[in-house]
This record gives C-alpha cells, sequence and structure tokens, in this order.
C-alpha cells in the first residue's frame, strides 16, 4: 500500500510540476518573452508530453526564427492529436511560409493515425490471436461453426486488415524526420563534409532516413533529394 | 607657507595644463641631395597639453614647388608621446606629412614661409631648403636607381572593368634586401585585390644595370569614373653599398671587394613609391545596353544544360549555366529568370573554379532549382546573358534557346508543390471554426494540454507484450491440441489403447536396448516380449497383453513370422529353461523385425 500511495504521489507531483512549466510558458510567451517560453515548454514536455506543449513550444520557437525545429514540434503534436484541424493549419501555414508543399494528406493517411501505433499493434494481435481460434478451435473440436463464431470470424479479419492496412501505410514513420535547420542545409554525397553537394534540405523538410555513419545522417527529402546531412540538422519524429 | 607654496604650484601648473601648444616645423630630409637621389619635404606639427590631444588630420597644404622641383606621393603620419613629470602627465601628439621630393635641376630649392588654418588656428609654417648638388664623376649610382617600384598599369579603364597587372619591385644587384617593413596604397577610385605571399622572382638589366625583380600579383577595378589616381609604395630594409666606387682599374678588387662593400655598406630604412600613375576610368556606354547586362565586363561562353528531359509535377529540376572566360567573375550574379506560371524557381547555387591565382579566368557555375507547378509539356525559360568585350567596345547579349521537359502528373502528396492557403481554404482540408490567416494562427497558444496517447513502436519490445502474446499463442495451441485428443476419443474408443501402447512400446524398447548392452539375457527376452505385444496391441487396437503366440503370430507373415517364433521360442527356453541356443545380437535383429512388420 505504501509503494502504490508514493508512486500516486510522484505521479501526481509530475503532472503538478508539467502543468506549472506549461502556465509558465504561456505566460512568458505572452509577455514576448519567448526564449524564456521555450524553456518552459521544454520542462513541460520533459515532465509530461502532450500535444499542446508541442505546439506551443513550436509557437515560441518560431517566435525566435527557428522554422525548422517548429515544424518539428508541430509535426510531433500531430504525431499526439492527429484529428486536431488547428494543428493541421498551422502546420500548413508554416510549410507555406517554409515553401514546402502544402497539399493536405489522404484521407487514409489521417484514417490511419486516428489510432496510435501501439494500438494499431495490439487490435492486431488480438484480431490476430482471435482470428486463429475462431478458424482453428472450432474445426479441431470437429464442431460447425455457427453464427457467433462466424461474426467473431468477420470481426477479426475486418480488424485484422485494418490494423495491418494502417500499419502498412506508417511503416515509413520509424524513419521519417524533420530537417531542423534555420536555413537550407547542405546534403553531401558522403558523410563527410567536404563531400560534394548532392542537394539541399529545406528548413522543416521532412526526410526519410536510409543509412546513419558517424555524425552524419543519409535521407531523402520529400522534395526527391538525397544525401548526407549532419546529424544535428535532422530529427527522427518518434525521436522524442 | 604651505598654502603659499601651493599656491604658487597651481599657479605655474594651471595655464599648460589648460593650454595646448602648437610645435611646427618643417624641413627637407635629407637637406642635401646629390643629383637623383630623393629627399622628403616634412612638415611636423606636435600639440601637447595634459590630456590627449585629438589630431585634424590634413589634407593638403597651400605651397607649389618650385620650378626644378617635383612633389608627389604626399602622406601623413601620427606618433604620440606620453611624459610622467613630478606625477603629472604631459602628453604630445606629432602629425607628419611627407611628401616625396625630385629635382630635376643641380640648385637650391627653398619653399618659403607660409601660413594655414589648424583646428581653428592660423599656424605659421617655418621656410625649407634643399639643395641639390652634381653628383660626383666617380659616385655610384644614386638610390632611386638602386631600388624602384613600378607598376605597369593600362591609361584607360572601363568602371567595373578588372585587369590584372604586376607590381615590381626593382633591387639592384649590389644591393641587398634584409626585408620589407610595410605595404601601402593610395587607390580611392579602384578595388585592389590583396597582396599574396606568392611572389616571383626574375633578373632583369635596365639602363645597364643588373635588378633582381620581385613581382606581385594583383587585380585592380575601377569603381569610380574620372581621372583616377593611383599609388603603390614600399618601406624596406636594405644594405646599400657605399657610394664611392672602389673599383680597381681591372674591376673588382681582387681581394674581395664586394665582401668588403658589404661589410662597410650601410643599413637604410627606405621607402619606395611607384610613379604617379593616373588612370582614365570611362562610364560604360549606354547605347546598345541589353536588359539583361548585369555588370559583366570580359569575354565570356555560356553553357546551359539541364538535369533531366522529364520530372512529375512538383518535382525539382536542376538548370545548369556554366559561364567560362575571362573578365571580372566576382561580379557576375548569373542570368536572371523572370516568373512564370509554370514553373517556381530558385535563386541559384554559385561555384567558381579559377584558372589562374587572381581568378580573372574560369568558369562560374550556377545551379537553379526548377520547380514545374503544372504537368504537360513544358518548356525551362530561356537564358539570357549579356557581357560588356572592352576590347571590341561594344556589348555582346548570349543566349540559349528553352529547354523541353516533360512533366507527368504527380501521384505522390510528399513532392513538395507550394499552394497557398487561404483563411478560407485551410492548408490541411479541414474545416476551421474561424478563419485565421497563416500569421495568425502562428501566433495563437493551445491553452488546453490533454493528455497525450503513447507512439511509437516501442510496444514491440514490451515484455509484458510479448509475454502475453506468448501465453494466448500457447493457449490457444494447447486448447487445439486438447479439442484434437478429445474429438479423437469421440470418434474412435480404441484411440486411447493405442496411445497407451504407443507410449509402452517406447518404455519397451528402451528396456530391452539397455539389457542388450548389459548383455542381460534374462530382461532382454523379457522387455522384447512386452515390446512385441504393445506392438501387436496398437496395431490391433485392442489390449494384446495376454495374448498367446498363436494370436500374436497370427499378425504376421513371411520371415517376421519365422522370426517371432523363434524369438518366443528363445524366451520361453530362457524363462523356464534358464538358457538359450541364440546369440542376443540375432534375438535383436528378429525383434527389430517382428516390430517393423508389426
Amino acid at each position: 500500500m505504501k509503494i502504490q500511495h508514493i508512486l500516486i504521489l510522484l505521479l501526481s507531483s509530475v503532472a503538478a510540476m508539467a502543468s506549472e512549466a506549461f502556465q509558465q510558458g504561456i505566460t512568458a510567451y505572452e509577455d514576448a518573452e519567448y526564449s524564456a517560453a521555450s524553456s518552459a515548454f521544454e520542462q513541460a514536455l520533459e515532465a509530461n508530453e502532450s500535444a499542446a506543449a508541442h505546439h506551443n513550444q513550436a509557437l515560441a520557437l518560431y517566435q525566435q526564427g527557428k522554422p525548422g525545429q517548429a515544424a518539428w514540434h508541430l509535426e510531433r503534436a500531430l504525431l499526439l492529436e492527429p484529428m486536431n484541424e488547428s494543428y493541421h493549419y498551422k502546420l500548413g501555414a508554416l510549410r507555406q511560409q517554409l515553401g514546402l508543399n502544402t497539399a493536405p494528406p489522404k484521407w487514409y493517411a489521417i484514417a490511419s493515425r486516428t489510432v496510435s501505433q501501439p494500438g494499431w499493434i495490439i487490435l492486431l494481435s488480438i484480431a490476430c490471436w482471435l482470428t486463429l481460434a475462431a478458424l482453428w478451435l472450432p474445426s479441431a473440436s470437429g464442431y460447425r461453426a455457427n453464427l457467433p463464431i462466424k461474426a467473431v470470424r468477420a470481426i477479426g479479419l475486418l480488424a485484422l486488415l485494418a490494423a495491418g492496412t494502417a500499419l502498412y501505410l506508417n511503416r515509413h514513420l520509424p524513419s521519417t524526420g524533420i530537417v531542423l535547420s534555420d536555413t537550407p542545409a547542405t546534403l553531401h554525397a558522403a558523410p563527410a563534409a567536404a563531400a560534394p553537394q548532392t542537394g539541399i534540405a529545406r528548413p522543416g523538410e521532412r526526410g526519410q532516413q536510409i543509412d546513419q555513419h558517424g555524425d552524419y545522417i543519409q535521407i531523402q527529402t520529400e522534395g526527391g533529394a538525397r544525401g548526407w546531412i549532419r546529424a544535428q540538422d535532422y530529427r527522427l519524429l518518434l525521436n522524442a | 607657507m604651505r598654502l603659499l607654496s601651493l599656491i604658487t604650484v597651481i599657479l605655474i601648473a594651471l595655464p599648460s595644463a589648460l593650454l595646448a601648444e602648437f610645435q611646427v616645423t618643417a624641413r627637407f630630409d635629407p637637406p642635401r641631395i646629390a643629383m637623383g637621389d630623393p629627399s622628403q619635404y616634412i612638415v611636423a606639427i606636435t600639440e601637447s597639453g595634459s590630456s590627449q590631444p585629438q589630431i585634424e588630420q590634413i589634407k593638403t597644404l597651400p605651397i607649389s614647388p618650385p620650378a626644378g622641383l617635383t612633389f608627389s606621393n604626399g602622406r601623413t603620419s601620427t606618433s604620440q608621446q606620453a611624459n610622467y613629470i613630478n606625477g603629472s602627465v604631459q602628453y604630445s601628439v606629432t602629425q607628419n606629412l611627407l611628401i616625396q621630393a625630385s629635382p630635376t635641376e643641380i640648385g637650391r630649392y627653398t619653399i618659403p614661409a607660409y601660413a594655414f588654418d589648424y583646428k581653428g588656428e592660423r599656424v605659421q609654417i617655418p621656410a625649407a631648403t634643399l639643395e641639390v648638388l652634381e653628383r660626383s664623376a666617380n659616385a655610384g649610382p644614386s638610390r632611386s636607381e638602386q631600388v624602384f617600384l613600378r607598376a605597369e598599369l593600362p591609361d584607360s579603364l572601363y568602371i567595373g572593368q578588372t585587369v590584372a597587372f604586376d607590381l615590381k619591385l626593382y633591387v639592384a644587384e649590389d644591393v641587398r634586401l634584409d626585408g620589407l617593413n610595410s605595404f601601402d596604397r593610395s587607390a580611392d577610385g579602384f578595388t585592389i585585390s590583396e597582396r599574396k605571399d606568392d611572389i616571383s622572382e626574375s633578373v632583369e638589366m635596365k639602363n645597364g644595370h643588373r635588378y633582381v625583380v620581385r613581382s606581385w600579383p594583383f587585380t585592380l577595378t575601377p569603381i569610380r569614373t574620372g581621372q583616377q589616381e593611383i599609388s603603390f609604395q614600399f618601406g624596406l630594409t636594405a644594405r646599400l653599398p657605399n657610394q664611392e666606387k672602389s673599383r680597381t682599374p681591372l674591376g673588382r678588387s681582387p681581394f674581395g671587394g664586394g665582401l668588403f662593400e658589404d661589410f662597410f655598406g650601410r643599413t637604410e630604412r627606405l621607402n619606395v613609391y611607384t610613379d604617379s600613375l593616373s588612370i582614365n576610368v570611362q562610364p560604360l556606354p549606354e547605347k546598345g545596353k541589353p536588359k539583361s547586362f548585369s555588370g559583366a565586363i570580359g569575354d565570356f561562353a555560356i553553357e546551359v544544360g539541364a538535369d533531366s528531359e522529364q520530372a512529375n509535377q512538383g518535382e525539382p529540376i536542376m538548370l545548369t549555366v556554366v559561364l567560362k572566360g575571362r573578365g571580372n567573375f566576382d561580379r557576375i550574379n548569373g542570368p536572371d529568370f523572370s516568373e512564370g506560371p509554370d514553373w517556381r524557381h530558385y535563386d541559384p547555387e554559385r561555384k567558381f573554379e579559377p584558372a589562374d591565382a587572381l581568378g580573372l579566368s574560369g568558369s562560374k557555375r550556377f545551379d537553379y532549382v526548377f520547380i514545374p507547378q503544372r504537368s504537360g509539356q513544358l518548356e525551362l525559360p530561356a537564358t539570357q546573358f549579356s557581357y560588356f568585350d572592352p576590347q571590341e567596345k561594344e556589348y555582346v547579349e548570349l543566349s540559349a534557346p528553352p529547354l523541353p521537359v516533360k512533366v507527368a502528373a504527380t501521384t505522390n502528396s510528399s513532392v513538395p508543390t507550394p499552394q497557398t492557403p487561404t483563411p478560407d481554404m485551410p492548408a490541411s482540408g479541414l474545416k476551421l471554426s474561424k478563419s485565421l490567416t497563416p500569421e495568425e494562427a502562428l501566433l495563437t497558444l493551445d491553452y488546453r494540454p490533454q493528455p497525450s496517447r503513447a507512439v511509437g513502436y516501442a510496444i514491440l519490445s514490451n515484455p509484458l507484450f510479448i509475454g502475453l502474446n506468448a501465453a494466448t499463442g500457447l493457449l490457444i495451441l494447447g486448447s487445439a491440441g486438447a479439442l484434437v485428443r478429445w474429438k479423437r476419443h469421440r470418434a474412435d474408443p480404441s484411440y486411447p489403447v493405442r496411445i497407451a501402447a504407443r507410449q509402452s512400446l517406447k518404455e519397451a524398447r528402451n528396456a530391452y536396448l539397455h539389457a542388450r548392452q548389459h548383455n542381460d539375457f534374462e530382461a532382454f527376452f523379457q522387455h522384447g516380449t512386452q515390446a512385441i505385444r504393445h506392438a501387436a496391441t496398437l496395431r490391433t487396437g485392442h489390449s494384446m497383453q495376454s495374448a498367446d503366440c498363436a494370436q500374436i503370430t497370427a499378425l504376421l507373415d513371411g520371415q517376421a513370422l519365422e522370426d517371432c517364433r523363434k524369438f518366443l521360442a528363445a524366451a520361453n527356453a530362457r524363462r523356464f529353461g534358464g538358457h538359450s541356443q541364440i546369440q542376443l545380437a540375432d534375438a535383436q535383429q528378429q525383434l527389430e523385425n517382428i516390430l517393423t512388420a508389426l
């Protein structure tokens, strides 16, 4: 019982700290102290990650002239709250300012993010075992499947299809990242500063990580440029 | 008494502390020279006071040189001094105006006293005299013949035109250059490249004298029109030979006259100047100036190419323009392309590859990124570039035709085709309750933090998740296995007998093999007989544990039947008689045949 009480107290204090830092960030932002606001939102995120804290951090960074980092936080906020219309709009506005593609995502892409990745994985495993059991156990026992078992089979197969599709659509998410630099970053042909330039990655541009070597990451940007970028200029979306 | 002394000291010190004084001198240095040697007219203004005096830069003097004397290369220098006297500080600043005086005739030249305004006061400059004597017959070459500076520049240039030239320091063979102390240039109407460390040395003959020539390459670009003056100066230290010729009638002393001269030669700090140089800088003609002209002067050629002839909408294409030739590359920014509905383009990446040390010739590459805004058969715009050719004195316009590009409609939403979201059409395509401009939207905070959900794929390595899935899988497998057995139970009553017989057969087989290894005849035949009975049970589906020999042999035929009879006979002989004629190896072979047949 004592351990439970200590855990509850600990969690409560962490939540209180996050809330306090969040409010401090809002106050600093409204006083146009964007650097202080950014520090406060960072603290709030460390204590308790939330889409709102990411969103507000993005605005504070935007005000400080750091559009690349702002784009990362907005993308992260949308990962946490994919159906937030305001976040979508702001990300579109920011990407427009950065000269990036602002075409809306397809409906199935949005649908695939309505449930989080762990949610889809749990659903997939449950549906998999349920379908297997509904298909296998009746035949093993020699009974003919009745209507409830057939319904379970159908539901399991549908859930399996939905979860599998969603995970397939999000298959690039682990390697998706954002260019953080505030100015266009140089892509090199090899993981070295002296290597010839192969292209440019714009601030806030999405990219797929292909490889990593030392302090360089090989990416392919949404614009099609491919090359090695300094690791400090690129951050994976799932790397919170 | 003490008070009286203090007042006396204050009365003496105060005026000198408050009043700054000017001391002005004028002289020729040296005041007496041989014809051909240089001298300097120096005006020194020294200002002193108890606080640091501020100098006023003197740019001109109201004098003109007398006939037979020319002034050139005027410059100023300042020096400061602070003296501590009885605990108080006395500052003095001296501003020197140095003008090179070059006589053309022998004689005595006097600059009379004159006055000019300095810091609001009328300052009197005393007279100064220079005496120029005839050079004696046995005198060596003059100093200006021993060390001098030359720069060969064109008489006329166009504004913005970049030319290369060499600044040459001529040092007579018998002069040893100990070091270069300073370099200065006066070129208000030009930009001049920095002095490079890589100098070239050569030997030249001039007026019958042999010189070691040190050359520094420079580039020069006029930035003002009109007659523009330019001069260069080196401060150097050199060891000069004695002026008196110490040569024997046979030439140099056979006892090492050169060494002797070196030993007795004098080391001097010299300032050497170029002759007064003037360049007429002309403006570029307005007549015939193309619209695409952006300041390139020289002689150029152009190459244009695209990295692809087909692309998807929104996919960037690189248009590369390469300028090759000779001219002012550092002032060329590349051709301009107007914005059109079909393409969006960005400022180019520039890369200059010089073909010479000064960067006057080479190639400059401009990489433009063009993004097609629609699909179809498009054309990258024509490239127009013009330059002014100073040799032909006319503008030259270069052009490259439009490049065809086939653009396919995009199916990938991730390709950047920037659109302009408006307040009525949010970028995401989702409707907003309130219309905001993008700028407004980017300033509005979210005041309601919600608990966030977990994202990512960390659950795949979560032990609880893995354990639950493994348990679920095992449960389903176990259930399926149990159900299969239960189904068979229901369908076949002999199934449990067979299952039990299979297990017992396995145990009996292990037992007779063990007995065989230990040559235990009795145990071998006992377990072997049991194995045969279990095998018969497995085959028939009902228990054969109490079956007699005839019931078992009825299940066999051929060689297996014969082996069974022999084996059972041997087993009975062993069991009841205590011995048997058969070897264990043969008995085991018979047993294996029987079990295989059953």
